[in-house]
Protein backbone atom coordinates (compact mmCIF):
# COMPACT_ATOMS: atom_id res chain seq x y z
CA UNK A 1 0.00 0.00 0.00
CA UNK A 2 2.81 2.36 0.82
CA UNK A 3 4.48 1.47 -2.44
CA UNK A 4 1.38 2.52 -4.40
CA UNK A 5 1.32 5.93 -2.77
CA UNK A 6 5.07 6.28 -3.14
CA UNK A 7 4.87 5.58 -6.88
CA UNK A 8 2.01 8.06 -7.25
CA UNK A 9 3.81 10.88 -5.48
CA UNK A 10 7.10 10.05 -7.17
CA UNK A 11 5.42 10.34 -10.59
CA UNK A 12 3.96 13.74 -9.69
CA UNK A 13 7.36 14.81 -8.38
CA UNK A 14 9.31 13.83 -11.49
CA UNK A 15 6.69 15.32 -13.81
CA UNK A 16 6.73 18.69 -12.06
CA UNK A 17 10.53 18.63 -11.88
CA UNK A 18 10.57 18.19 -15.66
CA UNK A 19 8.20 21.13 -15.99
CA UNK A 20 10.66 23.25 -14.00
CA UNK A 21 13.39 22.87 -16.58
CA UNK A 22 11.23 22.67 -19.69
CA UNK A 23 8.76 25.52 -19.20
CA UNK A 24 9.21 28.70 -21.18
CA UNK A 25 7.85 31.09 -18.61
CA UNK A 26 9.75 31.31 -15.29
CA UNK A 27 6.42 31.56 -13.46
CA UNK A 28 5.47 28.13 -14.81
CA UNK A 29 8.80 26.81 -13.55
CA UNK A 30 8.09 28.26 -10.10
CA UNK A 31 4.64 26.65 -9.95
CA UNK A 32 6.16 23.34 -11.04
CA UNK A 33 8.72 23.67 -8.27
CA UNK A 34 5.96 24.22 -5.70
CA UNK A 35 4.29 21.01 -6.91
CA UNK A 36 7.62 19.19 -6.58
CA UNK A 37 8.10 20.40 -3.03
CA UNK A 38 4.61 19.40 -1.92
CA UNK A 39 4.83 15.94 -3.48
CA UNK A 40 8.21 15.48 -1.80
CA UNK A 41 6.60 16.44 1.53
CA UNK A 42 4.00 13.70 0.96
CA UNK A 43 6.84 11.24 0.27
CA UNK A 44 8.53 12.27 3.50
CA UNK A 45 5.28 11.54 5.34
CA UNK A 46 5.33 8.03 3.90
CA UNK A 47 8.90 7.66 5.11
CA UNK A 48 8.07 8.47 8.76
CA UNK A 49 9.56 11.98 8.67
CA UNK A 50 6.67 14.12 9.84
CA UNK A 51 8.69 17.06 11.12
CA UNK A 52 10.73 17.24 7.92
CA UNK A 53 7.56 17.14 5.83
CA UNK A 54 6.10 20.05 7.80
CA UNK A 55 9.35 22.00 7.52
CA UNK A 56 9.49 21.31 3.79
CA UNK A 57 6.03 22.77 3.22
CA UNK A 58 6.62 25.76 5.49
CA UNK A 59 10.13 26.74 4.44
CA UNK A 60 10.48 25.53 0.86
CA UNK A 61 6.99 25.65 -0.62
CA UNK A 62 5.93 28.52 1.60
CA UNK A 63 8.66 31.07 2.22
CA UNK A 64 11.20 30.33 -0.52
CA UNK A 65 8.77 30.10 -3.42
CA UNK A 66 7.01 33.31 -2.37
CA UNK A 67 10.45 34.95 -2.36
CA UNK A 68 11.29 33.63 -5.81
CA UNK A 69 7.88 34.57 -7.23
CA UNK A 70 8.15 38.11 -5.88
CA UNK A 71 11.61 38.44 -7.39
CA UNK A 72 10.23 37.27 -10.77
CA UNK A 73 7.32 39.71 -10.60
CA UNK A 74 9.38 42.67 -9.43
CA UNK A 75 11.92 42.32 -12.19
CA UNK A 76 9.45 42.60 -15.08
CA UNK A 77 11.17 40.02 -17.22
CA UNK A 78 10.93 40.01 -20.97
CA UNK A 79 10.03 36.49 -21.98
CA UNK A 80 13.03 35.96 -24.20
CA UNK A 81 14.02 32.64 -22.74
CA UNK A 82 11.67 30.00 -24.06
CA UNK A 83 12.61 26.72 -22.55
CA UNK A 84 15.59 24.63 -23.46
CA UNK A 85 17.67 25.93 -26.32
CA UNK A 86 20.60 24.34 -28.06
CA UNK A 87 23.90 25.88 -26.98
CA UNK A 88 27.47 24.78 -27.47
CA UNK A 89 27.58 23.11 -24.08
CA UNK A 90 24.21 21.32 -24.22
CA UNK A 91 25.59 17.91 -25.35
CA UNK A 92 28.21 18.02 -22.58
CA UNK A 93 25.47 18.84 -20.06
CA UNK A 94 23.41 15.83 -21.12
CA UNK A 95 26.46 13.55 -21.10
CA UNK A 96 27.38 14.66 -17.59
CA UNK A 97 23.83 14.41 -16.27
CA UNK A 98 23.18 10.94 -17.65
CA UNK A 99 26.64 9.87 -16.58
CA UNK A 100 25.82 10.76 -13.00
CA UNK A 101 22.47 9.02 -13.24
CA UNK A 102 23.96 5.88 -14.76
CA UNK A 103 26.63 5.76 -12.08
CA UNK A 104 24.05 5.88 -9.28
CA UNK A 105 21.91 3.23 -10.97
CA UNK A 106 24.92 0.93 -11.37
CA UNK A 107 25.81 1.38 -7.71
CA UNK A 108 22.26 0.64 -6.59
CA UNK A 109 22.01 -2.46 -8.74
CA UNK A 110 25.38 -3.78 -7.63
CA UNK A 111 24.60 -3.28 -3.96
CA UNK A 112 20.98 -4.36 -3.86
CA UNK A 113 20.70 -7.05 -6.53
CA UNK A 114 24.15 -8.51 -5.89
CA UNK A 115 23.67 -10.16 -2.54
CA UNK A 116 20.10 -9.10 -1.81
CA UNK A 117 21.42 -6.93 0.97
CA UNK A 118 18.33 -5.03 1.98
CA UNK A 119 18.88 -6.53 5.38
CA UNK A 120 19.73 -3.38 7.22
CA UNK A 121 18.21 -3.93 10.61
CA UNK A 122 15.10 -1.84 10.80
CA UNK A 123 12.69 -1.39 13.60
CA UNK A 124 9.48 0.06 12.24
CA UNK A 125 8.59 1.96 15.33
CA UNK A 126 6.23 4.84 15.45
CA UNK A 127 7.53 6.15 18.72
CA UNK A 128 11.19 6.65 17.90
CA UNK A 129 10.54 9.28 15.29
CA UNK A 130 8.65 11.92 17.15
CA UNK A 131 9.48 15.57 17.37
CA UNK A 132 10.69 15.00 20.94
CA UNK A 133 13.21 12.45 19.70
CA UNK A 134 14.49 14.82 17.01
CA UNK A 135 14.74 17.62 19.53
CA UNK A 136 16.64 15.36 21.88
CA UNK A 137 19.27 14.60 19.26
CA UNK A 138 19.35 18.08 17.79
CA UNK A 139 20.11 19.83 21.06
CA UNK A 140 22.42 17.23 22.56
CA UNK A 141 24.51 15.61 19.87
CA UNK A 142 24.18 18.14 17.06
CA UNK A 143 24.25 21.30 19.14
CA UNK A 144 27.31 22.78 17.45
CA UNK A 145 25.94 22.47 13.89
CA UNK A 146 22.68 23.95 15.15
CA UNK A 147 24.44 27.05 16.48
CA UNK A 148 26.52 27.36 13.32
CA UNK A 149 23.36 27.18 11.21
CA UNK A 150 21.86 30.05 13.20
CA UNK A 151 24.98 32.16 12.62
CA UNK A 152 24.86 31.26 8.95
CA UNK A 153 21.23 32.38 8.69
CA UNK A 154 22.14 35.67 10.37
CA UNK A 155 24.98 36.16 7.88
CA UNK A 156 22.66 35.39 4.95
CA UNK A 157 20.09 37.86 6.25
CA UNK A 158 22.60 40.66 6.75
CA UNK A 159 24.25 39.91 3.42
CA UNK A 160 21.03 39.99 1.43
CA UNK A 161 20.00 43.24 3.12
CA UNK A 162 23.34 44.94 2.51
CA UNK A 163 23.52 43.78 -1.10
CA UNK A 164 20.17 45.23 -2.13
CA UNK A 165 20.25 48.33 0.00
CA UNK A 166 20.91 50.84 -2.73
CA UNK A 167 21.45 54.46 -1.88
CA UNK A 168 19.81 56.00 1.11
CA UNK A 169 18.16 59.40 0.86
CA UNK A 170 21.09 61.10 2.60
CA UNK A 171 23.63 59.64 0.17
CA UNK A 172 21.57 60.73 -2.84
CA UNK A 173 21.35 64.30 -1.52
CA UNK A 174 25.09 64.34 -0.85
CA UNK A 175 25.74 63.26 -4.41
CA UNK A 176 23.50 66.00 -5.72
CA UNK A 177 25.34 68.61 -3.67
CA UNK A 178 28.76 67.51 -4.91
CA UNK B 1 8.58 0.60 4.39
CA UNK B 2 9.39 1.77 0.89
CA UNK B 3 12.31 -0.06 -0.65
CA UNK B 4 15.59 1.78 -0.31
CA UNK B 5 16.59 1.35 -3.94
CA UNK B 6 13.41 3.09 -5.12
CA UNK B 7 14.15 6.09 -2.94
CA UNK B 8 17.73 6.30 -4.16
CA UNK B 9 16.60 6.08 -7.78
CA UNK B 10 14.06 8.85 -7.19
CA UNK B 11 16.81 11.00 -5.71
CA UNK B 12 19.05 10.23 -8.68
CA UNK B 13 16.32 11.20 -11.18
CA UNK B 14 15.69 14.52 -9.42
CA UNK B 15 19.42 15.20 -9.24
CA UNK B 16 19.83 14.53 -12.96
CA UNK B 17 16.95 16.84 -13.83
CA UNK B 18 18.55 19.50 -11.63
CA UNK B 19 21.92 19.14 -13.36
CA UNK B 20 20.32 19.49 -16.80
CA UNK B 21 18.46 22.59 -15.61
CA UNK B 22 21.57 24.24 -14.18
CA UNK B 23 23.74 23.62 -17.23
CA UNK B 24 21.21 24.28 -19.97
CA UNK B 25 18.82 27.06 -19.01
CA UNK B 26 19.88 30.67 -19.50
CA UNK B 27 17.51 32.34 -17.06
CA UNK B 28 19.31 32.92 -13.75
CA UNK B 29 16.20 32.31 -11.64
CA UNK B 30 15.52 28.97 -13.33
CA UNK B 31 19.16 28.03 -12.60
CA UNK B 32 18.51 28.84 -8.93
CA UNK B 33 15.39 26.71 -8.96
CA UNK B 34 17.31 23.80 -10.48
CA UNK B 35 19.85 24.07 -7.66
CA UNK B 36 16.95 23.77 -5.21
CA UNK B 37 15.88 20.62 -7.08
CA UNK B 38 19.32 19.12 -6.56
CA UNK B 39 19.22 19.92 -2.86
CA UNK B 40 15.83 18.26 -2.56
CA UNK B 41 17.19 15.15 -4.24
CA UNK B 42 19.88 14.97 -1.57
CA UNK B 43 17.20 15.43 1.09
CA UNK B 44 15.27 12.45 -0.27
CA UNK B 45 18.40 10.35 0.09
CA UNK B 46 18.93 11.48 3.68
CA UNK B 47 15.36 10.72 4.73
CA UNK B 48 15.43 7.33 3.01
CA UNK B 49 18.55 6.27 4.87
CA UNK B 50 17.17 7.67 8.11
CA UNK B 51 14.16 5.41 7.73
CA UNK B 52 16.10 2.34 6.73
CA UNK B 53 18.79 2.43 9.38
CA UNK B 54 16.44 3.67 12.13
CA UNK B 55 18.89 6.46 12.82
CA UNK B 56 17.49 9.95 13.18
CA UNK B 57 20.71 11.64 12.05
CA UNK B 58 19.48 11.60 8.47
CA UNK B 59 16.53 13.76 9.41
CA UNK B 60 18.79 16.15 11.32
CA UNK B 61 20.95 16.54 8.22
CA UNK B 62 17.81 17.15 6.17
CA UNK B 63 16.86 19.98 8.57
CA UNK B 64 20.28 21.52 8.06
CA UNK B 65 20.05 21.19 4.28
CA UNK B 66 16.65 22.94 4.29
CA UNK B 67 18.01 25.81 6.40
CA UNK B 68 21.10 26.16 4.20
CA UNK B 69 19.02 26.15 1.02
CA UNK B 70 16.80 28.90 2.38
CA UNK B 71 19.77 31.14 3.22
CA UNK B 72 21.46 30.46 -0.07
CA UNK B 73 18.32 31.21 -2.07
CA UNK B 74 17.96 34.56 -0.29
CA UNK B 75 21.51 35.64 -1.08
CA UNK B 76 21.29 34.27 -4.62
CA UNK B 77 18.13 36.24 -5.31
CA UNK B 78 19.77 39.39 -3.92
CA UNK B 79 22.64 38.91 -6.36
CA UNK B 80 20.22 38.33 -9.25
CA UNK B 81 18.33 41.51 -8.39
CA UNK B 82 21.58 43.47 -8.36
CA UNK B 83 22.50 41.94 -11.71
CA UNK B 84 19.18 43.04 -13.13
CA UNK B 85 19.76 46.56 -11.87
CA UNK B 86 23.17 46.80 -13.52
CA UNK B 87 22.67 44.93 -16.77
CA UNK B 88 18.93 45.05 -17.39
CA UNK B 89 18.68 41.33 -18.11
CA UNK B 90 19.14 38.14 -16.11
CA UNK B 91 20.41 36.04 -18.98
CA UNK B 92 23.54 34.31 -17.72
CA UNK B 93 25.08 34.70 -21.17
CA UNK B 94 25.17 38.47 -20.66
CA UNK B 95 27.40 38.27 -17.58
CA UNK B 96 30.78 38.22 -19.31
CA UNK B 97 32.71 41.20 -17.96
CA UNK B 98 35.56 38.93 -16.89
CA UNK B 99 35.94 37.39 -20.34
CA UNK B 100 39.31 37.99 -21.89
Amino acid sequence: METVFFCLFATVCVASALSVILAGNPVYSAIGLVATFISLACIYLIMDAELIAAMQVLVYAGAMMILILFAIFLMNLNQDDFGLKWHLQTPFAYVLAFGVFGEIVILVMKYFMGDGAETVAVAKTGDGVSVAAIGNILFNRYLLPFEIISIFLLAALVGATVLTKGESLKETKQKEQN
Amino acid sequence: MVSLSSCIILGAILFTIGIIGVLTRRNAIVVLMSIELMLNAVNVNFIAFAQHSADLSGQIFAIFVIALAAGEAAVGLAIIILLHRKLGSINVDDVHLFKW
